[in-house]
């Protein structure tokens, strides 16, 4: 009888286990990705964005979902690069598709007035790549997160390499500094110039010249000419892929010559696309401010496990979209991604008990990772509801790279620092003076 | 101060040269087949692709890419005459333009599905013109002096020989043309394939200047439609000129003031042209 017993609970566990199994696999996690997977955004980084995330979100699967306990199946939408688009998929992934969170966004254009809109419908609203600080700029949003860096943070990084390398100028001092500031007009390329402007102003150099243009201008040479007549030490510049490489080509016509030229991710971030696309010689030497590409990451500074996370995202990106050495846009969309499906939603469950938006906005404000946590390089924390920068991750920061001969080395921050920076632009520069 | 400004002028005038060009065929077909080709700018961005393609993929030598790249675009403006055009002929104006206003989702789709989102370009280094502190560019320059030729050509073909006054007659009485046997479906054909191997031209001329997308072509049309109304609708002359004077009054506005500036004031001229001469500079009225 006893056997019997023993018998039949071993095979009540075994049922009931499977059965819980089966329940296990059939819960999942809907998550809403919205990224512009065709159109002028896409191939300036949204699109390696979608392949980062992808893979984060084929790597938490593979470890059996978030928590062991939910798959997680994406629900992919295609903003276009158009923010009426944007706004239309935005709406029907938090409405008509209920998803509890819309990851994604590479534009400013369109996290800006998609940022109100998860307010409104209360679902979180995780943005990956756009950075301008209007996004959360005073508007104390609950359920807006940024882990990324934001606009005004570039113009911090792109000041402090000039600052920390006035001898190299030839400049005693800052005011010795002539700087030129060219962007484009979007809230990306206005964020990202209004900082440049205003810590390059705070330390006290000679700005020599501010001016817009649209991304989509089909002419530069106009810009370039007041650039060579303002005779700026540095430019620092702020543009997508074809105004990038539209500025790089004229200005080697045109002859325009400078020390240094720093550019600010999306356009400048995708080296070996603009080498194939422009020619490498044309942007050898120029830096770019961006978060650190994972290739790039000392993996042995992380903390304990994230090194092989970043090594597997590497060899999956690879096998996965045939590119063993991804642009910084694939890094920033995997590991945002991972921040969000590893640490943040297994929190909400844990103490929270469950994955609706209140409680992945309340596990949000409660992570503290610290430097080095995370397959990004740095920590993160949120900012609280009352800040003016509510939901922004405040210990992402962006390093300052350049590119030499085609490899790409950190020059800035010092603690992240693999060589010193080329300055001024050598002869071998088509903007080099001779 | 003055330097700036002639360099100023040097670049309008060699943009002008660029402009003239796209604005060439959009304006034949107008003035032939008088209907307006919506996804013009669209097929420059396809002719790019073309030639990217013979040049990257099947290593050909790029100035046979571009010539193999011009006649493949004039065989595609045989189709689009075939398939789209022909059985629109008489149907009302608003059919047309959504026709051919789909054509472009058509066209830029299809260009995403076979080359990607990738921007695409050839990287090639032009020599550098410069007399002292004066630089010119020869990419914009190469546009320019093909800009010329083009039209001379253009010119000589419409003026000295027999099809070019077929084209002509069709284009100004299409029943009396009819009348003294001029096939006007021949000419048709003719005219598109003219204005399709313009696109490849321009597309030629543009790849030591830009990178190529399948949203490449959307500015262009725009550019194209503003230069082509401004000087008068199929109007190639009206085209040219017009093509000049927005070069050199943005190119200058632009440096004393911004690019942005200039931008507006072109489509401030464009505004004040339709008040004051709604059927352009060189238009006649209908």
């Amino acid at each position: 009888m006893k056997r019997l017993l023993a018998a039949m609970m071993i095979a009540c566990i075994l049922i009931v286990g499977s059965v819980g199994q089966v329940l296990a696999e059939d819960k999942e996690f809907k998550l809403g990705v919205l990224y512009s997977l065709t159109g002028a955004f896409a191939p300036a980084g949204a699109l390696a964005g979608y392949q980062g995330t992808m893979v984060a979100i084929d790597m938490i699967n593979a470890r059996g979902g978030i928590a062991g306990q939910y798959k997680v199946a994406p629900v992919v939408a295609d903003a276009q690069s158009n923010p009426d688009i944007a706004i239309r998929e935005g709406q029907r992934l938090m409405t008509v598709e209920n998803v509890p969170v819309v990851l994604g966004v590479f534009s400013s254009g369109i996290a800006v007035p998609l940022a109100p809109m998860a307010e409104q419908h209360k679902k979180i609203f995780w943005v990956v790549i756009a950075i301008s600080d209007k996004v959360l700029q005073d508007r104390h949003l609950n359920y807006t997160f940024r882990v990324q860096p934001m606009g005004s943070q570039w113009g911090t990084s792109t000041v402090s390499l000039l600052k920390e390398n006035l001898s190299k100028f030839d400049a005693k001092t800052p005011a010795d500094l002539r700087v030129a500031v060219i962007y484009e007009d979007g809230p990306y390329g206005a964020s990202v110039a209004a900082a440049n402007v205003s810590k390059a102003k705070e330390l006290g150099m000679s700005l020599v010249m501010e001016e817009a243009y649209s991304h989509k201008t089909n002419d530069l040479s106009s810009l370039i000419l007041k650039l060579k007549s303002a005779k700026p030490d540095a430019i620092l510049h702020t543009g997508y892929f074809p105004d990038v490489v539209l500025f790089f080509r004229q200005a080697r016509e045109l002859g325009l010559k400078t020390k240094a030229i720093e550019g600010h991710g999306a356009g400048h971030a995708n080296l070996p696309k603009l080498a194939e696309a422009a020619g490498g010689e044309l942007m050898n030497y120029c830096f770019n401010v961006d978060p650190a590409p994972a290739q790039l990451l000392d993996r042995k500074k992380l903390a304990p496990g994230i090194g092989d996370i970043v090594g597997e995202f590497l060899k999956r990106y690879e096998e996965k979209f045939k590119d063993s050495d991804p642009p910084t846009h694939a890094t920033q969309g995997f590991g945002h991604a991972w921040i969000l499906l590893n640490d943040v939603l297994p929190l909400a469950l844990k103490k929270y008990g469950d994955l609706s938006p209140d409680s992945i906005r309340k596990a949000s404000l409660d992570l503290d990772l610290p430097d080095g946590a995370t397959p990004c390089g740095y920590g993160v924390k949120f900012a609280p509801p009352a800040d003016a920068f509510a939901g922004q991750n405040i210990r992402s920061y962006p390093v300052v790279a350049q590119s030499v001969n085609g490899k790409l080395r950190i020059t800035w921050p010092d603690a992240l620092k693999t060589a010193e920076p080329v300055i001024p632009l050598p002869a071998d520069s088509p903007y080099g003076k001779k | 101060m003055v330097e700036q400004i002639i360099m100023a002028l040097l670049n309008g005038i060699l943009l002008g040269g660029v402009l003239a060009l796209l604005a060439f065929g959009l304006n034949l077909i107008f003035g032939v087949v008088k209907i307006i080709h919506m996804a013009y700018g669209q097929f420059v961005m396809l002719g790019f692709y073309f030639i990217y393609f013979f040049y990257t993929a099947w290593h050909i030598p790029l100035l046979l890419s571009m010539a193999m790249g011009i006649v493949a675009m004039g065989l595609i403006g045989i189709l689009v005459q075939l398939v789209i055009i022909n059985p629109l002929l008489k149907a009302p104006r608003l059919n047309q333009l959504l026709a051919l206003a789909s054509l472009i989702i058509v066209v830029e789709n299809l260009a995403q599905v076979i080359w990607g989102a990738d921007y695409r370009g050839i990287p090639l280094t032009m020599p550098i013109i410069q007399f002292g502190e004066i630089f010119i560019r020869s990419s914009f320059l190469i546009a320019f002096i093909g800009a010329i030729l083009t039209l001379g050509l253009l010119y000589l073909f419409l003026n000295r020989t027999y099809l070019g006054l077929g084209i002509r007659a069709v284009a100004q009485d299409l029943e009396m043309a009819k009348g003294v046997g001029i096939n006007p479906n021949v000419i048709y054909y003719l005219t598109q394939a003219t204005g399709g191997a313009l696109t490849g031209l321009v597309a030629a001329f543009f790849i030591p200047i830009y990178t190529v997308h399948p949203h490449f072509g959307a500015s262009f049309t725009l550019m194209a439609f503003v230069i082509v109304v401004f000087g008068g609708m199929g109007n190639l002359l009206g085209g040219f000129a017009s093509a000049f004077i927005i070069g050199i009054a943005t190119s200058v506005t632009a440096v004393l003031s911004s690019k942005e500036i200039a931008d507006i004031l072109a489509l401030v001229l464009f505004i004040g042209m339709m008040m004051i001469r709604p059927q352009g500079l060189f238009g006649t009225e209908s």
